[in-house]
Formats: structure tokens, C-alpha cells, sequence
């Protein structure tokens, strides 16, 4: 079987996976205690008019036609209708998932970047005082959650030393630019806005740091274990003995063999982003789709409920079949094997 | 030297963020947190903050004040007949829509029969009383009730009017025939009113920004903010960041005790307490054993410890004396207050159909986790209850399992701790929602009383226009309900915000108004950004 048939037999469990999901996820939201309608309009609410909505909704239907209604209108792009914002969750989900992929993607690139760079260096300064303190500063990461050092740095950065913007997007003074990829920081540089470009790229610090420290901890750790493994190996013995230079041996002949288990666990990293990314939202004020999905499970808001997890279901498995794919490029064996069949 | 010109470049691109934030000034710009989500929808709107911002998008036909009275607003005068069944309101000439026009009788009965229509939002207040609405000419609108309705003018504070020109601009598809959705969706974001405030920019997520709009017919204070943004109000900890660095002018509400501390200390901020009319309960399920007994919910009543309610775990608030916060008007002075006695707890319990066999009958307690404090008020009634003998079980629920479980009189609790807040400027607002068994297996009511003679009492009362008399009345239920003890009467809620005294002026802390919302007219609080530290 070659490669891409490899992939295209991902995909297509993939679908299988998300129709599955949606299943679960939809009888679960259903089964949730609380009366969804009668908590989006309060308790004064005539019966009569409460129980129009829940005709609307089809909340006295059996689950299984719940759920026809639900899978007919999803096949025309309508989510059904937010208990909470009182509008398609299709257009919340437009709305706010900009927003956390902006801060996902940006956090994937410090926790991936300074993950892989310091965790090279722990491994090319194996054991001496740069080493100890990278792995110190690993365990800290690792065992501190994203919300502590999130309320930290903005202890630090917002109130002590108020150089870092507290919350939201982008300064009021700033206009916001027009929609095209719902990224301001891309938005504002195609529209040519640096001003406003670096003023979002300033509002994401905070967040993406906070986010990535217990992902960036992981990956300096599993890549200086996979480089010190890899040192030990004949290979490299035979190509110190050539001469080749350090340098090439680390970059090219060391380090990308020792980033396939950090890529490979970067899919896991990537889910603990999206799930981490609630609490970081709430404290920076960020208008995010992780916080929308959580205040959507608290409200019992159950069209928000199965929305999110779809999406984030969707997300979680586009990035590990992204991680199939570097991993193969990365690894020729796992390539040469699957074209083997 | 690549990497020194890279640190120089860092260093402007620093420098420039700091530019920026000093060319950003005050503006006349006042932010407010709040809790959201917000509805501005008249028809839709009835939490804290679509209240607050639907004061300041719309006018009503009367306007509450502070000592529980209402004075013409949009109204300039009104008439009622005979049979207390008419109301005739003359609309003053002049007001003008943001979206253009006048407003006019068309307008408020077009407001009243949308909301009726879509009975959201505070419809519940007039479905029902309202039998129909007539214009009788530009300016005159008469409303006619099925039955008397005493609160009725009360009761207007929360009829809101729109335009009936921009709402049928703006129908969208919907189940409302000829109306489709009433405008539903164009009002998410969009505002069809009068008030001192137009929406100038509303990301339903973050925030509402309000603009000062320029035709506004009434009282506007010298400095009142140009802009005003309503913000969705994040974690505490960001609140104080914000207040510290002059980003955040008033606090929401809900800030814990130790945040508020800690904001004191901050030059030029304060805090502004005043009672809000929103009372705490704790509710005893009057026909469930063993709170079924009146010795058992009197013995609750006496052994609970109320300095440690009001002192440590809700500083500030004040104990409560009987079912109606002592600033609705209606309230009744001098009613019995329970302390806690020990003595007398144990009395009680002796006297109980229960006595000998309490084991048999564990008192159920259902907490809310969503509150912390109130977490730390279950377990002190719990302590307290060992103390006497009685067991006290505690069952943590979500906000949304309490709401269902509430509608099943098998299923609610022996007690839940939940507060209340009157939905206009009286305590029949209360005692209707509180006692009247047509409103028995709603949050606002737990204990199941089912009791006609209050139902009867109550009706009586509502149905009486005379003020002093109606107060008479609620005077009575009020003493009825006392000795009953269908609840143990915790304490009124003091509501505290932290805000910039050095350059915001917001006087409605020093008196204020009842009716959730009205503290927050914007027009009156005033902002001096030459005044920022």
C-alpha cells in the first residue's frame, strides 16, 4: 500500500471517528441535567412559551430524531441555535474560533520552537550547568498548569510591571481590519496595519506563553532524551570519525531522527492546548472557542455543547494526520513501510 | 552586530507599544464590568446586565426612584379610570429614535404587543394583566387590564420602547407571521431605542460600547462619559490589574472579598456598598419530612450561627429581618428576627412530631458549586445542625441540576440556598414570586408551600391600588409569612464595586435605586479624565 493510501485510509476512519463522536457527544449533551429551555429563558417564563421552544427544539422528540433533525440541518451548515447567544452556532463558531486558533497556533510555535532549541541544547551540554538548568525549568513547566502561570504573568507583566496589555485582542484605539482569515495578526498585516499587527502580536504574549510552557517543558525533555539516545548510536560514532563537521552531525544526522517521538507526541500536545486554552481565555479576556465551549456545557446550551466537540474533534484529528505525515517525512522506515504494505 | 541591530529593533518595537498606550487617553470613556452574557432586546433582556444596558438604549413610560416611587419619563402624564382597568398615557412630544423618528403611541403599543407576543424577557410581568392596547391618537395610548393590578405602574419600569419603524426595517424569518422573528436577530446587536445610549459597537463576546447620543431628550449630567463600554468582566485577577492600571473604571459585583481588599488599597479607588433589594434564602421544603415540621424549621431557624453569615462569609451584608429586603418599598418594620439560641433551638426540636427518631429523617441540603461562599454556608449549617442533634446531609449540584430538581416537589431538597431579587420596585414583586403558588417549582420558589390562604392574600394585596393599603396588606403576608418560617431569612446582599473615585463622580451608590439596572444610569455618572492619577 503506498503512502498516500495510507493517508487516505486515515481520513477516512476519520469520518467514521467524527460520526461516532457526534453520537456520543449528542445523547450525552441530551442526558445533561437541567431543562435547556427553561434555563435560556428564566424561571418566570410562561410554561406555554417555554414549551415552544422546546417543540423548536425538538426536546420531547426521541433521541434519535433529535438527532435526524440535528445531522439534516448540519449537512446545510446550520448547528442550531445557541441557547446563550440567541444565534446559529455555526456563526459562534466563526465567530470565536479565530480567536483560539490564533492563540493555539501561536503557542504550537513557541512550544514547538523553544521546545526543540532548548532541548537540543540540554543534549549538546548533556550534564553540565545548562543542562541541569533546562531540565529544572522542564519539570516546572510540566507540573505547573497553564492558569497558574497564566495569573503569574499577569501578575507580573500586567499589574507590577504594566508593560504587557491585560486583556482582549487589540487596544481600542486600534480599528479592527477586515475579516479574511480571522487571524488579526494576519488580518492586520494584509491590510497593512503593522501598528495594529504588533499590537495583537503584544496581546498574544501573555496567553501563548502561559499555554505553551507545560507543551515546551515535554518537548525540550523527550528531544534531549531522544538526542542523548541518539548520540550513543554506531552512526554517529562512524561519522564523528570522518570528520564530518559537529554542526552537521547535530542538525542534520542527530536531531531530526530524535524529533520523531517529539513530533509524534505534539498531537497530544495540541489536544492539551485546546483543552487548556479555558482557563488562559478566561483570565486575559481572550473571546475564544474554549470558553464559549465550557460556559456551553455550564449552561446546558446543548447546540454549543455538540458544535465545539465536533470542532475541536475535527481540529484534534487534522493535526494528527498532520503529525502522520511529518513523522513520515521525518522517519523513511514508516514510509518505506507502508508503501511495503 | 546582526545581533545587536536585531536587540535595537526589539527595543523601538517596545518603545512604539509605549507611544501607542500614551496616545490612547481617557477620552471620556467609562468601562464597567459586568456578568454577561447581554441582551439588549427589550423583549429578550432580563438578567443584570441587559438590564443595565437596556436602561441606557431605552426609555420606559415611567422611571423609578430612589424612594420607590415612579415619575414620568417617556409618559408626561396618565390617567387611570375609574375601574383601575385603563391606564391613559400621554407620550411627550420630542423623543427621538437613534434610528430616527418620533416616538409616538404607535410605538408603545407596537413594544407592548411584541412583547406579549414573545413573552421573553420580562413579559411575564404584563402576560396576563394586559388585556390590549389602543392608540387613540399621536400621543395617547391607552392600556387595559384584565383584572386590577396595584404594582401596574411599578411594574412599567421594565416596558421598554422601541421603534416600531426600525424593528419592521429589520424583520428577519421567523414564526411570527407578518412580524417573522419581531427583529430578533437585528436586535442581538442592534438598538431600537430612545435612551441616552446607542450602540456604537457590540462583539456579543467581549464587549458593548455605548456611544452619548447627541439627541437625547432628557437630563444629562455636564461630564456624563461620551463613551461608555460595557465589559464582559474577566477573572479577578485581570480586574485588578485593570482597575491598577486606570483600564477599568467600576468593578462588576461579583468580585470576591479579598479582590476587593486589595483594590482599596489602590490610589484613587474605592468601594461603593449599597443594598441592592436582592435577598439570600435559605429555603426549607415545607412538605417534605422532616422541614415539614414548623419545630424543625424553627429549630433551624435558631441554632444557625448569623454573625458568621454576614461577618466572615458575606462581609458586609445585612441580616435579614423576614422575607422582603429591608429598601422595598411594602417592607415591613419591626418583624421578628430570629438570633441564634442554642436553648431555643433545642426546645423547638423537642417539640417536633420528629423528636426521638431524627436519625430516621436527614435533613437534605443541596449546594449550589457554582458559589464558593455559599459552599461555606452549607457547611456551617451543617456544624450547626450537629450541635442540636440533627443531620444534615450536603449534595453538591450544578446551578442547572438545582433548576430541574426544584420542578419536582419529590426531588427538591429539604433545603437550598438561593437568592432573589424583585423584578420591580416592591414587595409584592417578592411575595408574589416567593409564596404564590403559581409560581411553586421555579428557583425563586422551593419550599412548596402551596398555601391558599397566602395565594388569596397575596391576590388581594396586588389587586389593591391604593398604595398605603396595598402596603397594609403586604404588611399582613409579611407577618404570616414570619411566623410560618417557610424559610430561614438569611440576609439582603450588599452589593460592592471597586471604582475610580479620583475621576469618576457616580452618585446613585449614596442613594440608591431599588430596581436592578437604574444604578447604572450612565448619563449621571460623570467622568473627569484630566482628574486620572
Amino acid at each position: 500500500m503506498s503512502f498516500s493510501s495510507f493517508l487516505i485510509r486515515r481520513l477516512f476512519y476519520s469520518i467514521v471517528i467524527l460520526i461516532g463522536l457526534s453520537m456520543l457527544i449528542f445523547a450525552i449533551s441530551r442526558i445533561m441535567p437541567g431543562d435547556p429551555a427553561r434555563l435560556a429563558l428564566g424561571a418566570r417564563a410562561p410554561d406555554e412559551v417555554v414549551q415552544q421552544w422546546r417543540d423548536w427544539m425538538h426536546l420531547d422528540d426521541p433521541i434519535h430524531v433529535q438527532y435526524y433533525y440535528w445531522i439534516r440541518d448540519a449537512l446545510h451548515g446550520k448547528l442550531g441555535q445557541s441557547l446563550w447567544t440567541r444565534r446559529d452556532v455555526s456563526i459562534d463558531i466563526r465567530t470565536f474560533l479565530p480567536a483560539t486558533m490564533e492563540l493555539v497556533l501561536f503557542s504550537g510555535i513557541i512550544m514547538t520552537v523553544f521546545g526543540i532549541v532548548l532541548g537540543a541544547i540540554s543534549a549538546r551540554y548533556k550534564n553540565t550547568w545548562v543542562d541541569n538548568v533546562v531540565r529544572m525549568g522542564s519539570y516546572f513547566g510540566v507540573a505547573t498548569p497553564a492558569f497558574v502561570i497564566a495569573i503569574l504573568l499577569m501578575l507580573l507583566f500586567g499589574y507590577l510591571l504594566r508593560i504587557l496589555p491585560t486583556m482582549g485582542r487589540l487596544d481600542a484605539v486600534f480599528t479592527t481590519p477586515p475579516v479574511r482569515t480571522g487571524l488579526l495578526t494576519i488580518d492586520a498585516l494584509l491590510a497593512g496595519d503593522f501598528a495594529a499587527c504588533w499590537n495583537a502580536i503584544t496581546h498574544l504574549i501573555m496567553p501563548a506563553i502561559a499555554l505553551a510552557l507545560g507543551g515546551m517543558a515535554q518537548e525540550a525533555r523527550i528531544t534531549r532524551s531522544s538526542m542523548a539516545d541518539n548520540m550513543l548510536k554506531d552512526y554517529i560514532a562512524v561519522e564523528r570519525s570522518l570528520k564530518i563537521p559537529a554542526r552537521v552531525i547535530n542538525l542534520k544526522y542527530l536531531l531530526k531522527p530524535s524529533l520523531i517521538p517529539t513530533v509524534s507526541i505534539l498531537g497530544l500536545d495540541f489536544a492539551a492546548l485546546l483543552s487548556n486554552a479555558f482557563l488562559v481565555e478566561l483570565i486575559f479576556g481572550w473571546p475564544g472557542l474554549s470558553r464559549y465551549g465550557v460556559e456551553a456545557m455550564v449552561r446546558k446550551d446543548i447546540n454549543a455543547v455538540t458544535g465545539v466537540v465536533l470542532i475541536m474533534g475535527v481540529l484534534f484529528i487534522t493535526v494528527n494526520i498532520l503529525v502522520d505525515i511529518i513523522v513520515g517525512y521525518l522517519d523513511p522506515r514508516i514510509r518505506l513501510r507502508a508503501e511495503g504494505g | 552586530m546582526r545581533t545587536k541591530k536585531l536587540a535595537a529593533v526589539a527595543l523601538l518595537a517596545t518603545l512604539s507599544i509605549f507611544a501607542v498606550w500614551a496616545a490612547v487617553g481617557q477620552d471620556s470613556l467609562l468601562r464597567v464590568g459586568f456578568s454577561w452574557p447581554t441582551y439588549i432586546d427589550p423583549g429578550v433582556g432580563s438578567d443584570f446586565s441587559s438590564s443595565s444596558a437596556m436602561v441606557n438604549l431605552y426609555d420606559s413610560l415611567v422611571y423609578p426612584t430612589p424612594e420607590g416611587t415612579v415619575i414620568p419619563h417617556a409618559a408626561d402624564s396618565w390617567e387611570i379610570s375609574d375601574d383601575n382597568l385603563t391606564y391613559t398615557f400621554h407620550i411627550r412630544p420630542g423623543i427621538t429614535f437613534h434610528t430616527g423618528g418620533e416616538m409616538t403611541a404607535e410605538d408603545v403599543k407596537f413594544s407592548m404587543d411584541r412583547l406579549l407576543t414573545l413573552g421573553e424577557g420580562y413579559g411575564y410581568l404584563f402576560l396576563g394583566s394586559v388585556a390590549g392596547v389602543e392608540v387613540i391618537d399621536t400621543y395617547t395610548v391607552e392600556i387595559t387590564l384584565s383584572e386590577p393590578f396595584g404594582p401596574f405602574l411599578f411594574s412599567l419600569v421594565r416596558f421598554y420602547i422601541l421603534s416600531k419603524d426600525a424593528v419592521m426595517a429589520n424583520l428577519g424569518e421567523g414564526p411570527y407571521g407578518d412580524y417573522g422573528d419581531y427583529g430578533k436577530t437585528w436586535l442581538l446587536s442592534n438598538d431600537a431605542g430612545s435612551g441616552a445610549y446607542t450602540v456604537a459597537e457590540f462583539p456579543f463576546e467581549e464587549y458593548l460600547l455605548l456611544d452619548l447620543f447627541p439627541g437625547y431628550w432628557g437630563e444629562v449630567a455636564p461630564n456624563a462619559a461620551q463613551q461608555v463600554k460595557m465589559l464582559r468582566s474577566p477573572d479577578a485577577v485581570t480586574v485588578k490589574a485593570l482597575m491598577a492600571r486606570r483600564e477599568l473604571e467600576i468593578t462588576d459585583p461579583w468580585q470576591p472579598e479579598e479582590s476587593m481588599v486589595s483594590m482599596d488599597a489602590i490610589d484613587g479607588v474605592d468601594i461603593a456598598a449599597f443594598p441592592n433589594s436582592l435577598s439570600q434564602y435559605l429555603m426549607l421544603h415545607n412538605t417534605k419530612a422532616p422541614t415539614d415540621d414548623i419545630q424543625i424549621r424553627k429549630a433551624l431557624s435558631y441554632m444557625l450561627d448569623y454573625e458568621q453569615v454576614v461577618n466572615i462569609i458575606f462581609p458586609g451584608s445585612l441580616q435579614a429581618h423576614g422575607p422582603v429586603a429591608t429598601v422595598l418599598p411594602g417592607y415591613k418594620e419591626g418583624l421578628f428576627q430570629y438570633s441564634r439560641d442554642l436553648d431555643k433551638a433545642r426546645e423547638a426540636l423537642q417539640k417536633s412530631k420528629y423528636y426521638g427518631s431524627l436519625d430516621e429523617y436527614p435533613i437534605v441540603f443541596g449546594v449550589n458549586t457554582d458559589v464558593p461562599a455559599l459552599e461555606k454556608l452549607a457547611l456551617l449549617f451543617q456544624a450547626n445542625a450537629a450541635e442540636i442533634g440533627l443531620n444534615v446531609e450536603l449534595i453538591k449540584m450544578p446551578w442547572g441540576k438545582m433548576v430541574e430538581v426544584v420542578g419536582s416537589q419529590e426531588e427538591t431538597p429539604n433545603v437550598l440556598a438561593i437568592n432573589v431579587a424583585p423584578h420591580y420596585p416592591e414587595a409584592g414583586s417578592m411575595l408574589q414570586a416567593k409564596y404564590h403558588s403559581s409560581n411553586v417549582g421555579t428557583w425563586e420558589q422551593a419550599e412548596w408551600m402551596l398555601d391558599p390562604m397566602l395565594d388569596q392574600l397575596i391576590d388581594d394585596a396586588l389587586g389593591t391600588i391604593d398604595e398605603a393599603a396595598r402596603f397594609e396588606k403586604y404588611g399582613l403576608i409579611q407577618q404570616v409569612i414570619v411566623e410560618l418560617v417557610p424559610d430561614v431569612f438569611l440576609f439582603e446582599l450588599l452589593e460592592k464595586h471597586a471604582y475610580q473615585a479620583e475621576y469618576v463622580s457616580w452618585p446613585q451608590p449614596s442613594n440608591p435605586n431599588s430596581v436592578m439596572g437604574y444604578n447604572y444610569d450612565f448619563r449621571f455618572i460623570e467622568v473627569f479624565p484630566d482628574r486620572i492619577p
